[in-house]
Order: C-alpha cells, then sequence, then structure tokens
C-alpha cells in the first residue's frame, strides 16, 4: 500500500534539469570554469579598474600635491612667504633638494636625492609612512620606496652619504614612506630621502631651499595653475634668481592615472577576448551535451515533450551553469581585481580606500556570465531541441555517425600507403568540424595572445635598449668638474675590464621662437661624433658629420612643437651663455614622448667650444668587456675607487646594467600583468582542448572498443587519441604564430601610446612561439591522456554497451 | 470509412518506408494496410530487420512516411469521432498527440537517469500541462504498485534492475491513461520470469480497455496475442498457424547442400568466393590441423554475475562447454538468457566471474586486457550486430585495421590482401567507399573481411543478420558456411532458430545455462524454461553393448532419449519370432508410446553393438511436460501412433 504521499513542488522536468547539473559534476565543472574564466577575468579587471579610478586620484589628492613645482637658485623663507601672497597661491613650501649618494655598508653606491624640510607636518605633498616612525628626527632619514623604487635599505639601517663636495656622513634610517611624486617613469629618477633642514646643518650647509611647492586655490583648472606659474616665475626672476624647471600638474589627477587606466584598459580587452573564447568553449560543451542527452530528448518528444518546453529546460541548465559561475567568479574577480589594483596603486605609491564590492563589476559579470553562455548555447540547445525523434533516438548507432565530407573529397586511393591507426587519428581530427573550428579558434587565439605577450615583452625591452642607450653607457662616471677626456681616457684604460671610454659633453638648451620666447627647454647630448654607444633608430635624415657646427640630431618628442619639422629645416637653439642661433636639424630619431622634453645630439667639439671646455667633458662612457651585472657592478666599485686614489672628483659611477634593471622594473610589471591574463587564456584554451578531447571520446568509445575487439593494445589506443590532439595542437601553434602578428602590433600600440606616448616597434621573439609549442604539446598529451586512458581503462564489454 | 463504425483506433493505408542506406534504397515497410481495434491485443512477429519496429515507429508518428497514411481515430465521448492523419502534424503536435494519446514502450527501458522511478513516471503529465504535485504523484505512485515496483519508487534507474526499469516504463507509458499503448521488444532484455510477470500486466491492461499493440520475436507469446501478424521483408500478414513438426525434421543436423538452397542475390556472389582461387589469400590455416588434436574453445565451470545497486545478477550459472575446430557453431535462446554474456567470455572481452576459458591452448583471462586484446586481434575475427566499421575510414582501411594493429603480414602486402578479403565478400567494387555509402549487408559483409584480415582460427559473431533483411542476412550466413568448409571455426550468437539449421552444432542458453542438446532435439517445442527443467532432472545412463533396457511387458517409468550410441528395438512377433523393428540414434527417444497410450512396453529396448547413453526423465515430469505444451504433446502423440501402426505392421509382417 501506498503510505501518506508529499506532493512533489518541483515538476519532473525542472528536477531532471537540477538533478542533470549535480549528476554529471565532470562536465558541470567543464561548463561553470568556461563561463567562471571569462567572468572573472572581466570581473578582476572592473574592479581593478574603478578601484583605481577612484582611489588613485583621491589617494594623490589626499597628500595635497603641489600644483607648481620650481626648481629655482636657492632661497630663503621670505621669498617663499612672498610668494604665498601671490593671488591665487594657497599654500607654499620650500624644500633644499640635494642629489647626492648613499650606500650601506660595502654595497655599491646608489644615487639619492636628499630632500631638507623644515616642517614635517607640512601640508604639502603630505608623505604617508609605510614602516617605522613617521618622521626622522636629526641624523636621521625618510627614504620613499615604492615596488617600482627600491633603495633596498630597511629601518634602522646605518646609511653612508656622500654630498656633491665629497664629504660623507651617515643617517639612520628612521622609516620609509611612499611618495607618489617619485612615480612618474624617468629614467634618471632616484629614490628621495627626507630629511630635516636641521640635519642639513649638521652637514654644514645653509638654510636655503632650492625646490619651491606651490598649491593653488584652484587645484583642478590646469589654466588657472597656468596662470598662478606664470605670476611665480615673474617673482622669482624679479628676486634675480633662475628659474631652472617649473612643473604644473592637478591636484585631483594622479601623473599617472591615464598610463594606468590606458594598461588596465589592454587587459580589460584581454578579459573580453578570454570572454568570447570561454563563450566557444561553452558552444562546444553545450553542442556535445545536446548530442549525448539527444536520446533523452527523443525520449521525452515520445512522451509528450514539445521543443519549447525542453529548450526551456536546457536553457534552465545553462542559466543555473551561469549562476554557479557568477558564484564564484563574482568574489573571485572583486578579490582579484582588489589585488591587482592594490598591486599598481603600490607602484604608484598610492594607497587604496579598502576592499569593496563594485557593483558595475558585479552587473557586468552577471550580463556575462547569464548573457553570453545563452547566446552562445542557444543554437546547440534550439537544433538539439528541434531534432526529430527518430534521429534522437537512433543516434547511437555507429554507422549514422557521418564523417566531416569535406575531408574525404580526397581520394582515399592517396591514403592507401598510409598507416590505418595514423590515418584513423588525423581522420578523427577533422570529424566534428564545428567543435574542431571552434577548438583551433580558442586555442589559436590564446595561443596568439601567449605568443603576442612575449613579442611585446620583447619589443618593450628593445625600446628600452634603445632609450637607456640615450643615457647610459655600459658604466657611467659623472665628475663635479670637467676633466680633460684625454687625461680621464688615460686613466679609464688602465683598469682591467674597461675596453674603451667616451667623454661626452652636454648642455641645457632652449628652443626659442622667433619672439626669442621659449618654445621647449632641450636637452643637448654631445658624443664623440663616431660614438660606439648611441644607435639611434632615424624617422628621418642621418647621423652628424665630423666637424659638422650648428647641427643636430633631435628626438622626435620634437614633433609636438614642430609637427611638419623634417632634415634639413633650422630652429632657433639658445644654450646658456650664448645668444640664440639657428641650428640646422639633419636627422630625427625615434624616442618616447613621455621623457618630457626633446633631446638632441650635437657633436662633441661643437659643443665644448660653445661651453668654453675644449676638450673637456664631466660625464664618461665605458665601454666593458663583459656584460653581466655582477662583473659590471664589481667594475663600477674598481672604477670609483680608482678614480678617488687618483684624486678625480668622482660625482658617481653608475653600472648601466644595474639601471637598465631597476628601469626594466615598470616593463616587467605590465608584462607580468600581460602573462597573467595569457595564462588565463592558455587556461581556456586548455579547457576547450581538454574539453574537446573528452567529449571526442566519450563520442566515440564505443569506436575504441571495436579497436580493441581487432587487436588494438592500450598504448595504441592512446596513441591514437594522442595524435588527434597533437595534430589539433599543432595546427593551431601554426595560426597563432600568424596571429600574433596583429594582436602584438595592437598590444603594442595601445601599451606604447599609454605608457610612453609613442608607438613601439615590434620586434618578434621565438621565445614566445617556443614556449607556446611546449604549452601546447604538453597540454594536447594531456588533455588526450586522461580520456584515453578512462577509455582505455573500461572493459570492452562497458565500452560496446556505450550509448 | 469512419474508424468509429469498426471500432477502429489505427488505420495504416498503403503505407510505404524507404530507408536510405548508402547509395541503395531499403524498402522497409512495403504497402501496409492495417487496421487496429479498440481494445485488441495485436501481435506483430518477425525476424530482426522484418520492418517491425519500423511499423511501429510510423504508428507514433515517430518515423516519417515515404507514402501512404495513418489515421487515428478515438472513440470517445465525441460524435462524430475526430480522426487525425498523425504524419500531416508537425513535430510538437505529435509530441502533444502522443502525450494524450498513446504510450510507448521500447526494449531498452529508457528512463531519464538523474530522475527518481518516480518522477519518471510523472513525466509526461508534467509536459502535457496536467502535472498536478500531489495528484500526479500519486497517480504515478499507484501504477508503480500495479506494475510492483512502488517500494523502489525513490531510487533512480541505475539503482534497479532491467525487469523492474521495463515495469517503470510501463508505468509511465500509462500515467496519462492512454488509449493506445505501443510496445517495441519490451521483454527483449529480460529473463523469462520477468518476461512473464510483464506479459502478464499487458494481459490485464488489455482486459481493462486499452490497446496494445506489442512487437516482439518471442513466438512463445504468438498464442496469447487477442491478434497476431507477422512481418517478412516489411510485407505484414496474418501467419500461417504450423501444426505439429515432426521431431525428426526439427532435429537437425546439420546438411547445409541438402536441407538448404539459398536464393544468392544482390550483394555477395557465392559462386564467386567459392572460386576465389585460395593461393592468393590464405584463409584456411590452422584449424584442420586441429581437428584430432584438442578443442578450439573450452569453458570450465564459467559463471558470470553482473553487480550493481540493483544487487546481484547471475547471467551465466556453472557453464561448462567444449567446442571443436572446424566446426559452424550457434548459440540459441531468447533475449536475456546470457547469449551474448558467454559469447564475450569467449572473445575475452568480459570477464568470467568465476571459471576458466580456454581458447586454443591459450587460458586468455591469464593476460592482461591489453594483451588479450592483441592475442584476440590475432587469433578471432569478430563480427557485431551493428557492423562497427569505424566511419572514417574507407572499407578497405577498415580491413587493413586489424593487421596494422597486430602487425601482422608485411606492410605492403596489407592492401592487397585487405582487397582480396573484399573481393571474398564481393565487395571490390565498393573498397574504397566509406561504410556509410554502402547497405546494411555490405556494411556486414565488410565487417566480416576484417574478422578474416588476421586469418584468425575462430571467427565469432554476434547477432550478425540481426540488423538484416532476410537476403542480406542470407548472404552473411552462405559467408560463414563457406568459411567454416575451408576449416575455420564459427561461432554465432543468434535468437533466429532458423539459422539452427544450418550449423553443425547448435548451444541452447535458458536464463544462464546450457540447455542439454538432446532434450532440446528430442523436445523441439518445449518452451527454454521447460527444456531446462528436464535438463536439470534428466538421468544420464551409460548401457553396455547388447545390454536390455526395456523388456517387452515391462512397466515404463521413464521417457528415454538417446544422448549418443544406438538402440535397438525388438518385438516378438506373432509367430514368436523376434525381430528388430528399428534401430534408434542420438536425439530420437523412445517410450512415449507406453507413457501416452498406457500400458506396458510394446518391445524389447537393447543397446547396439558400441553401447549406448540415454537421457532419462521420470514419467511424471514428462506428463507434467507434455501437459504444459500442447505443440509437444500433439508431436509426441503424433509419433507414438505411427511407431504404433508400424509396429503392428512389422508384427504381422511374416
Amino acid at each position: 500500500m501506498i503510505a501518506e504521499v508529499k506532493p512533489n513542488f518541483l515538476k519532473p522536468r525542472w528536477s531532471k534539469v537540477f538533478t542533470d547539473l549535480w549528476e554529471d559534476k565532470t562536465r558541470t565543472i567543464l561548463v561553470v570554469a568556461s563561463i567562471a574564466v571569462g567572468v572573472f577575468a572581466i570581473g578582476m579587471i572592473i574592479n581593478a579598474y574603478v578601484i583605481l579610478k577612484e582611489d588613485i586620484n583621491r589617494s594623490y589628492a589626499a597628500v595635497n600635491p603641489p600644483n607648481i613645482e620650481v626648481r629655482t637658485d636657492p632661497f630663503d623663507k621670505d621669498l617663499v612667504n612672498a610668494i604665498e601672497k601671490i593671488p591665487g597661491v594657497k599654500a607654499t613650501e620650500g624644500r633644499r633638494i640635494i642629489e647626492m649618494r648613499a650606500r650601506k655598508g660595502n654595497e655599491n653606491w646608489q644615487n639619492l636625492t636628499l630632500v631638507g624640510l623644515s616642517d614635517f607636518t607640512g601640508n604639502i605633498n603630505r608623505l604617508v609612512p609605510i614602516e617605522g616612525t613617521q618622521y626622522p628626527g636629526e641624523g636621521e632619514m625618510s627614504v620613499s620606496q615604492n615596488m617600482m623604487f627600491s633603495t633596498g635599505f630597511r629601518t634602522g639601517d646605518n646609511i653612508e652619504i656622500e654630498l656633491p663636495d665629497g664629504t660623507n656622513h651617515y643617517l639612520k634610517v628612521a622609516g620609509l614612506i611612499t611618495d607618489q611624486t617619485t612615480s612618474k617613469p624617468d629614467p634618471n629618477s632616484t629614490n628621495n630621502a627626507f630629511v630635516t633642514m636641521k640635519t642639513l646643518r649638521s652637514f654644514g650647509l645653509d638654510n636655503n631651499f632650492n625646490q619651491l611647492y606651490i598649491t593653488t586655490g584652484d587645484t583642478s583648472n590646469r589654466e588657472a595653475i597656468a596662470s598662478v606659474a606664470a605670476n611665480v616665475k615673474d617673482q622669482i626672476k624679479n628676486s634675480r634668481r633662475k628659474v631652472y624647471q617649473i612643473d604644473e600638474k592637478l591636484s585631483s589627477e594622479h601623473p599617472m592615472t591615464n598610463t594606468i587606466l590606458a594598461v588596465i584598459g589592454v587587459l580589460g580587452a584581454l578579459g573580453a577576448l578570454i570572454t568570447i573564447l570561454s563563450s566557444s568553449l561553452i558552444i562546444n560543451t553545450l553542442t556535445a551535451l545536446l548530442a549525448q542527452q539527444l536520446r533523452q530528448i527523443g525520449i521525452m518528444k515520445l512522451v509528450g515533450g514539445r521543443s519549447y518546453q525542453i529548450m526551456g529546460m536546457y536553457l534552465t541548465l545553462i542559466i543555473a551553469y551561469g549562476v554557479i559561475a557568477l558564484i564564484l567568479a563574482v568574489p573571485l574577480g572583486a578579490i582579484a581585481g582588489y589585488a591587482l589594483a592594490w598591486f599598481i596603486a603600490n607602484l604608484m605609491g598610492a594607497v587604496l580606500q579598502g576592499f569593496r564590492i563594485i557593483p558595475a563589476a558585479v552587473a557586468t559579470q552577471m550580463v556575462i556570465a547569464i548573457l553570453i553562455p545563452l547566446v552562445a548555447g542557444f543554437f546547440p540547445v534550439n537544433s538539439g531541441a528541434r531534432t526529430k525523434v527518430q534521429q534522437a533516438i537512433s543516434n547511437f548507432r555507429p554507422s549514422n555517425q557521418t564523417p566531416g565530407k569535406a575531408f574525404f573529397k580526397l581520394n582515399p586511393k592517396w591514403f592507401r600507403w598510409v598507416s590505418r591507426p595514423i590515418l584513423l587519428s588525423f581522420r578523427n581530427t577533422f570529424r566534428k568540424r564545428g567543435r574542431l573550428i571552434l577548438t583551433i579558434f580558442t586555442l589559436t587565439v590564446a595561443g596568439a595572445v601567449f605568443i603576442a605577450v612575449f613579442n611585446v615583452r620583447d619589443s618593450m625591452s628593445s625600446m628600452m635598449d634603445q632609450l637607456m642607450q640615450h643615457f647610459m653607457g655600459d658604466v657611467t662616471v659623472t665628475f663635479r668638474q670637467p676633466y680633460r677626456v684625454g687625461k680621464v681616457e688615460q686613466a679609464l684604460l688602465a683598469i682591467p675590464g674597461v675596453k674603451g671610454v667616451e667623454g661626452w659633453g652636454g648642455a641645457a638648451g632652449e628652443i626659442r621662437d622667433a619672439n626669442d620666447n621659449l618654445v621647449t627647454r632641450l636637452s643637448i647630448a654631445a658624443p664623440p661624433q663616431d660614438t660606439q654607444l648611441l644607435h639611434p633608430v632615424f624617422e628621418a635624415g642621418r647621423w652628424l658629420l665630423p666637424s659638422e657646427n650648428n647641427a643636430m640630431v633631435v628626438s622626435d618628442t620634437i614633433y609636438k612643437y614642430y609637427p611638419n619639422l623634417k632634415p634639413g629645416d633650422s630652429l632657433p637653439i639658445k644654450i646658456p651663455g650664448r645668444e640664440t642661433e639657428p641650428w640646422k636639424v639633419v636627422g630625427i630619431f625615434r624616442f618616447v614622448n613621455m621623457l618630457g622634453d626633446p633631446l638632441a645630439y650635437a657633436n662633441f667639439d661643437f659643443i665644448a667650444d660653445k661651453m668654453h671646455l675644449p676638450d673637456q667633458a664631466a660625464s664618461y662612457r665605458i665601454i666593458t668587456e663583459s656584460h653581466d651585472v655582477a662583473s659590471q657592478q664589481t667594475l663600477t666599485q674598481r672604477i670609483d675607487a680608482y678614480l678617488r686614489d687618483r684624486d678625480f672628483l668622482v660625482q658617481n659611477v653608475q653600472s648601466g646594467f644595474v639601471l637598465r634593471a631597476k628601469a626594466a622594473m615598470a616593463v616587467n610589471i605590465l608584462v607580468t600583468f600581460l602573462l597573467i591574463m595569457a595564462v588565463l587564456t592558455a587556461i581556456v584554451g586548455s579547457i576547450g582542448l581538454t574539453g574537446t578531447m573528452s567529449i571526442n571520446v566519450l563520442e566515440r568509445t564505443r569506436e575504441i572498443g571495436v579497436m580493441r575487439t581487432i587487436g588494438a593494445v592500450d598504448i595504441v589506443i592512446m596513441q591514437s587519441v594522442i595524435i588527434e590532439g597533437l595534430v589539433i595542437s599543432l595546427i593551431t601553434w601554426l595560426l597563432a604564430i600568424v596571429l600574433s602578428f596583429p594582436i602584438s602590433s595592437f598590444l603594442l600600440t595601445i601599451i606604447g601610446e599609454a605608457m610612453t606616448g609613442s608607438a613601439m616597434t615590434l620586434s618578434f621573439t621565438s621565445l614566445g612561439t617556443l614556449l607556446w609549442l611546449g604549452v601546447v604539446i604538453i597540454l594536447s598529451v594531456i588533455a588526450s591522456i586522461m580520456p584515453s586512458r578512462n577509455a582505455a581503462r573500461l572493459t570492452i564489454n562497458e565500452v560496446l554497451a556505450y550509448e | 470509412m469512419t474508424g468509429k463504425d469498426q471500432n477502429i483506433i489505427i488505420q495504416m493505408q498503403d503505407v510505404v518506408k524507404t530507408y536510405s542506406t548508402g547509395d541503395i534504397p531499403f524498402l522497409a515497410l512495403n504497402n501496409v494496410t492495417l487496421d487496429i481495434k479498440q481494445g485488441e491485443f495485436l501481435g506483430i512477429t518477425g525476424k530482426s530487420g522484418a520492418g517491425k519496429s519500423t511499423l511501429l515507429n510510423m504508428i507514433s508518428g515517430v518515423g516519417e512516411l515515404t507514402s501512404g497514411n495513418i489515421l487515428f481515430h478515438w472513440m470517445g465521448n465525441e460524435s462524430p469521432a475526430p480522426s487525425i492523419p498523425i504524419h500531416s502534424l508537425d513535430e510538437d503536435k505529435l509530441a502533444l498527440w502522443r502525450g494524450e494519446n498513446l504510450g510507448i514502450i521500447y526494449q531498452s527501458f529508457e528512463l531519464m537517469p538523474t530522475l527518481s522511478l518516480v518522477e519518471n513516471v510523472m513525466l509526461p503529465p508534467d509536459f502535457l500541462g496536467t502535472y498536478q504535485p500531489l495528484i500526479s504523484k500519486k497517480r504515478a505512485l499507484e501504477l508503480l504498485e500495479l506494475v510492483e515496483i512502488v517500494e523502489h519508487a525513490y531510487k533512480i534507474p541505475a539503482h534497479i534492475s532491467g525487469g523492474q526499469k521495463q515495469r517503470v516504463a510501463i508505468a509511465r507509458a500509462l500515467i496519462n491513461d492512454p488509449h493506445l499503448i505501443i510496445a517495441d521488444e519490451p521483454t527483449g532484455n529480460l529473463d523469462s520470469v520477468t518476461a512473464e510477470t510483464i506479459f502478464q500486466i499487458f494481459e490485464k491492461l488489455v482486459d481493462q480497455g486499452k490497446t496494445i499493440v506489442m512487437v516482439t520475436h518471442d513466438e512463445s507469446f504468438a498464442p496469447r496475442f487477442s491478434r497476431r501478424l507477422q512481418i517478412v521483408d516489411g510485407v505484414v500478414s496474418s501467419p500461417v498457424e504450423n501444426g505439429a513438426v515432426p521431431v525428426s525434421t526439427v532435429v537437425t543436423p546439420r546438411n547445409i547442400e541438402q536441407q538448404h538452397s539459398p536464393s544468392i542475390s544482390t550483394t555477395v556472389n557465392k559462386q564467386a568466393f567459392i572460386e576465389t582461387p585460395v593461393s592468393r589469400i590464405e584463409i584456411i590455416s590452422t584449424p584442420v590441423a586441429h581437428h584430432d588434436e584438442k578443442p578450439a574453445i573450452v569453458l570450465r565451470n564459467v559463471e558470470k554475475v553482473y553487480e550493481n545497486a540493483a544487487g546481484k545478477f547471475v547471467a551465466l550459472k556453472s557453464i561448462n562447454l567444449q567446442l571443436n575446430y572446424g566446426q559452424f557453431i550457434s548459440i540459441v535462446g531468447k533475449s536475456g538468457c546470457g547469449k551474448s554474456t558467454l559469447l564475450n567470455m569467449i572473445t575475452g572481452i568480459d570477464h568470467p566471474t568465476a571459471g576458466e576459458v580456454i581458447i586454443g591452448n591459450e587460458h586468455i583471462y591469464k593476460m592482461s586486457e591489453s594483451k588479450r586484446a592483441l592475442w584476440r586481434g590475432r587469433n578471432m575475427g569478430v563480427v557485431f550486430q551493428f557492423f562497427q566499421l569505424l566511419p572514417t575510414l574507407t572499407l578497405l582501411e577498415n580491413t587493413m585495421l586489424p593487421m596494422d594493429y597486430c602487425n601482422l603480414y608485411p606492410y605492403y602486402e596489407r592492401p592487397e590482401r585487405a582487397m582480396e578479403l573484399l573481393k571474398l565478400v564481393g565487395l571490390e567494387d565498393q573498397a574504397y567507399k566509406l561504410p556509410t555509402a554502402v547497405s546494411s549487408g555490405q556494411q556486414q559483409s565488410a565487417a566480416i573481411a576484417r574478422g578474416l584480415a588476421t586469418d584468425p582460427s575462430i571467427i565469432l559473431a554476434d547477432e550478425p543478420t540481426g540488423n538484416l533483411d532476410s537476403r542480406a542476412a542470407d548472404t552473411v550466413l552462405n559467408l560463414f558456411e563457406s568459411l567454416a568448409k575451408r576449416g575455420k571455426t564459427i561461432l554465432i550468437v543468434t535468437h533466429d532458430p532458423s539459422i539452427t539449421q544450418r550449423t553443425d552444432q547448435t548451444v541452447i542458453l535458458s536464463d544462464g545455462e546450457i540447455i542439454d542438446q538432446t532434450i532440446a532435439r528430442a523436445l523441439p517445442l518445449l518452451s527454454h524454461p521447460q527444456m531446462m527443467a528436464a535438463t536439470k532432472q534428466a538421468q544420464k545412463r551409460k548401457i553396455a553393448p547388447g545390454a536390455t533396457i526395456l523388456r517387452q511387458g515391462e512397466a515404463v517409468e521413464h521417457f528415454f532419449m538417446i544422448v549418443s550410441g544406438e538402440v535397438d528395438i525388438v518385438a516378438t512377433n506373432d509367430k514368436g519370432k523376434e525381430m528388430r523393428l528399428a534401430r534408434l540414434g542420438h536425439g530420437q527417444f523412445f517410450g512415449e508410446v507406453e507413457l501416452t497410450q498406457g500400458g506396458h512396453s510394446i518391445a524389447h529396448v537393447q543397446a547396439a553393438d558400441h553401447g549406448v547413453e540415454l537421457a532419462l526423465l521420470p514419467r511424471e515430469l514428462f506428463y507434467e511436460l507434455i501437459d504444459d505444451s500442447p505443440l509437444t504433446r500433439h508431436a509426441i502423440h503424433e509419433v507414438a501412433a505411427t511407431r504404433l501402426a508400424e509396429n503392428r505392421h512389422r508384427k504381422t509382417d511374416p
């Protein structure tokens, strides 16, 4: 007898949907993972984007950054007070900036900017302590630190410093602080060390400042700030001081905001790509699901199920997959997004406001998690639900499976001598063309992105090399005063490991307009005419000829001011102590806009003449015999000691590699992000390949049984599946190489514009290509081995009974 | 006409159905005109591939008609009754029509694997839109109670047995209270007891006024249908009811040349393959040499037990079997009796739970699965019901594949050898075609060619004709006969009794046990469970040459069947002179006259020159068996009458 019956409120068909979801966990995991990867990536990027956009500027504004930054001749508090009275000026603060070098124990010297403050509680550019005490006392310093710029000094370290006058002193590190003004890329940038003016006085220095921070009343209006800056400049000039540099900026916008957001935009584009790729996985998996359940669909139709009811069931299943993916991807995306934002903020010395859920990210994730699978799944579901009953219930017969027709347009007689097991693998590869195309698409794009990231890395590295040659030799020695080139050469060449020496002159030039007004400052470097260290990439024109006077090779940043400039044109140039005179532009080389003022090269002798320092230079670039970091560091110390022993007034000796490595950190960080995205796309690709191979093997389980019945041993079956996986992988590898060019180019253009303000030249590296080859081979073997091992483990009886 | 007037629920008019398999169209239903009356229990019988399932698919609207018309008339309260031309409905309307009017039951249960049994049963009302949480569930449970499985209502299908699943499928078919139930081999995969239970449920439903159309190849159900039709090569007809078949004509040792005159046509030219020069392609190999040495196949106490959440199912019970080389052997029995399992034990496709399988000299289950695969590839050719050619390879490539896998024959010779084999089966012109481009019969011939590729001494085939029409089936059987003549050992599983007439030896299985061949030969019209009962109770006795078995006038307590050797029937004539009335041999029987006519032995029975082995059935069992099998009783009576008449005639013969 039937006991008491409880009603079933969940209709059987919905019960089927949910039990299907639960019972076939592997498939559920595969589909959910496919959806979740894309949703996660997008969520992470949106979270990071929004958090950074909101917090970086807020964090920047919170330190009350200066709107005007002036470098001038030494001044005292009176000038500070006078400038504070200028209309529009809200607050002022004087600082003493001293370029010096520092070291811990016997480590290599490193350049550091010593910043003297009269009051640490001052209002402008508030420093945020991250370690140690908040403010340094006498004989102490606080060192600015962030991920991009690190001295390696820790709180409590005793640091030896050497001031420009050659005197050495010791300062104790009182703490580490973040200083957002140091985050802007600059090949010559150094960390700041903050001390009290009292400490400076203890070194025998006076109480004067040489840098002025000004905040204005209107902090978000560029014109208002410029107008105040002009008045400030006039006032300083009126006090008979020279203004060496004046920078204007908004307090509401971190100087790196646009760059960072643009880079995140690139990551976002990759995230979108991952989403598209994951949707192709969803199509594949759902097509296979529908194929597997075709017989059940047939039975449902036999017992009265109509197409729309069956469609409803499977679309609900898809929504359920989406919801599960969402449940996983929303918190993970939020956490990863915050972590990414935190990391980037750290690079910039910014402080985030704390973890939070970004509604825009969640909303976008919801749309992507539900809509994309629904759209992707609609076609397989629709065609599955509309399959005629007869077709649906007779699908298990192998004879009804049609092979890929196009492939067989080739005459089978041609393959007479190809081993049948190999032939079988090849033909199986092309059997389900729709699935194959989607898999190839996914894996190709994943591979192309992967390879492109390495190309971008290589291109950026080339760009860095290109850039660094303008600023550094293998080792660069800077003296506090010019020396005769011959003398220095003689001294340096005597040092083992030194292969060549070049004395470089230079001057701080200005480009003037017809009214002799400043157009832009121009850094003029004067290498020997036959320099071995400079290989500029020319946009137009040529290098300087020997004895070519009033001629220069200028960086393409000049186009900002003279868009139509071409070789042969002249520009009015003024160098200190000389009248403005026309210089002929003989060549224009590629450079980056981000590094500010244009850079120009003129002949050494010409500049030396102009500067009244014939045959003399204060900067020497050394070509070393070996090019590894360790030997360069040793050589640097040796040169330093050697020159000091011979009473040269050395300001610093720097290893090019060390600087290069430091400067490359930003690039490496970006590449790391790109690699993370590449790995995510590779994960999507691998899910795709694994899914495809699993489905292929699953569908052919019966055929595998037949193969074993006629003598195929386990290894032959595994080999057959692995070859199939390898064929797919190698096809995608070749296609990925081709596709990596436009993707590399696209990424480089965006990243170049965002990071350097200029396009970068694409250089192709085989590293990514070979790595990806390794990845796809390993991937295809793993993706094939697992299902084929499972299939080989089944007894033939189980296999033949498989439907 | 109006269906209502004549109580007709389904009316088929000139229904033709043609399938296109490869390049060759196949006529599955040939101008079928048929009326199905309300409340009848219509049985449709026929061999596999005859068109039975196609007929049901046409009635349920599952398959599309090539031509003709099928009308559904419901004898409801509406007047006049609506006549629905089933094949004019679109897919969704058809689904709705099926949901409202039709209950469908298939051989292979077809339940939703993730739903509980009660949910499976509730699925149709859900689709129909009549689902009510409490009422539907109550009805589903009532139906599960009707089919005696309500105690498992909340289990999933994987946790119940095949028979139980079929009961659920019946409950599901009934939940919407359909007017018509169609069942396609519903007992096909069930043991005989379960099959009987299911059939009784159908009978109960018919008593309740349901109309049932059931397709089956199990002839034992035939008398229980209210109407029976047979289908042969797509033509539906009423069967000619056979009378008793004389024992001697049923129990037939193989004599193919005499008994069978195949009408070979279409794909395989028998003449062609018989005349194929064997010098180039060696398919006569070791078996001839093996004949007098050791048996080809030995099974010792082989048991196979399947276990799942539903419990244990014993598929084979202590099977002992010895088969010799160079023979054409059939394994017969109803679906679900363990035929395929037995074949799988011999091929090494499945593992026995206990016992030994020795093929040639090899204990095949002492090898690893992978090693066994290679061994099998080299020593056995396996042919499947659904051909199982690899669809991406041409017929030639399919044929070469075993040589590649087993690394037999030089690489460059393989295409040539494969082509010779295809020529042998008449497929040389189709060699470069894919399996889908040729007919089912041709696919099976190619599968046989593939089975021969490594020149194995044993060919095993599981229902090789099960999916073929009668002509293609005949061609395949001719091929097997020819191969057996050339020394191959051929072992085929079939449920088609007519095939057994063409084989040297028949192994009959019933519920996992082998029926004694002597009993099967002597009493072929018993049902398999009856044969099994007889097998279990028969006593075997060996009698020395010349020894007396029965004395004339002695009371007869047994039914005697000859296992081996011969007996002489000797009687004393009117003149008191002893005379030999008959000499009986293997498969023949005696004692039936006395048991059926009453009285004492009418003759003296003694072992012939070489002695005899007998199987004895106790008289009570004999009576029980013939009482339950009218056909057997009739046949025995006829034999007894004939022998009595002959006896009288000879006794009076001077």
